[in-house]
């Protein structure tokens, strides 16, 4: 399961560092820079997939960004999460320091096992995003029973 | 080696626990009555962060808690804790900074002290 979905994200992550590439191009307009993420890969927003037994569940660091402001579409098998986080110099304000950055993004996901993207749920809290999509029937966790004989 | 170590871990009655931290990214601005700093904390509820000043040192704190979710099957984050301290110029007044936390970005307004503010000097005609 794991080398699945590494697999797939990295045939991803070729997208993604278009994205990334065009991110910057309009960052390099907004802000002047984008400096490199601290987390491992770089993307934006960095993304956590998990197998929550019923579900499969994505958590995703948004700061900043509200319900409102992401998009998440459903197309077969492939789920995109999609924004913008503007950067604007409050006004009136001089600027000291810019760290933050704006970014527009989208990115791409498929899944290891079949899903029902009609069903999905989201929420932020405290800048972070959680989508939790239920597993088809198919591929929920059964219980087997083991009869004595 | 380290089977040895483990084993000299497990016997200790306490175990020190090392947490990682991240700086948060900020951005910082200024107009005539105030400083303003931006954080990214994202995964910090306000019951979790502290703004500490010692005089002139201001030093942010988040914890970010991970919530058991399910078993982890690809990652590009892990819950860090979030630390930055800050030397503030002179002139800040301490008892009247304001934090507020909203969608994982923290705001703090660093009110300049009334003295310092730029002023409007009439000229009068002798």
């Amino acid at each position: 399961m794991l080398t699945r979905w590494s697999e797939l994200d990295r045939a991803f992550s070729v997208m993604d560092e278009l994205q990334r590439r065009m991110n910057r191009l309009f960052d390099e307009v907004d802000s002047g820079r984008w400096a490199g993420s601290s987390f491992v890969g770089g993307a934006w927003p960095p993304v956590n997939l998990y197998d929550a037994g019923d579900d499969l569940v994505i958590r995703a660091m948004v700061p900043g960004l509200t319900e409102k402001e992401l998009e998440i579409t459903g197309n077969q098998e492939v789920l995109t999460l999609s924004g913008e986080r503007k950067l604007e110099v409050p006004e009136g304000y001089s600027v000291h320091r810019q760290e933050r950055g704006g970014v527009r993004f989208s990115r791409s996901f498929t899944f290891p096992c079949k899903v029902n993207l009609e069903k999905t749920k989201a929420a932020v809290k405290d800048g972070v995003l959680t989508i939790t999509l239920p597993k088809a029937p198919e591929a929920k966790p059964r219980q087997i029973t083991v009869k004595a004989e | 080696m380290s089977d040895k170590l483990e084993k000299y871990q497990d016997k200790t009655p306490e175990q020190v626990q090392e947490r990682a931290y991240l700086a948060p990214r900020v951005d910082i601005y200024e107009n005539e009555s105030e400083l303003l700093l931006l954080a990214d904390v994202p995964g910090v509820s306000k019951q979790s962060l502290t703004v500490h000043l010692d005089k002139e040192q201001l030093l942010i704190e988040g914890h970010v808690e991970e919530p058991k979710v399910g078993a982890l099957l690809g990652g590009e984050f892990q819950a860090v804790d979030y630390r930055r301290s800050f030397i503030l110029p002179p002139g800040i007044d301490g008892g009247r900074i304001t934090a507020d936390l909203k969608q994982g970005v923290l705001s703090l307004r660093l009110p300049k002290a009334e003295g310092l503010k730029p002023r409007q000097i009439q000229v009068k005609a002798g």
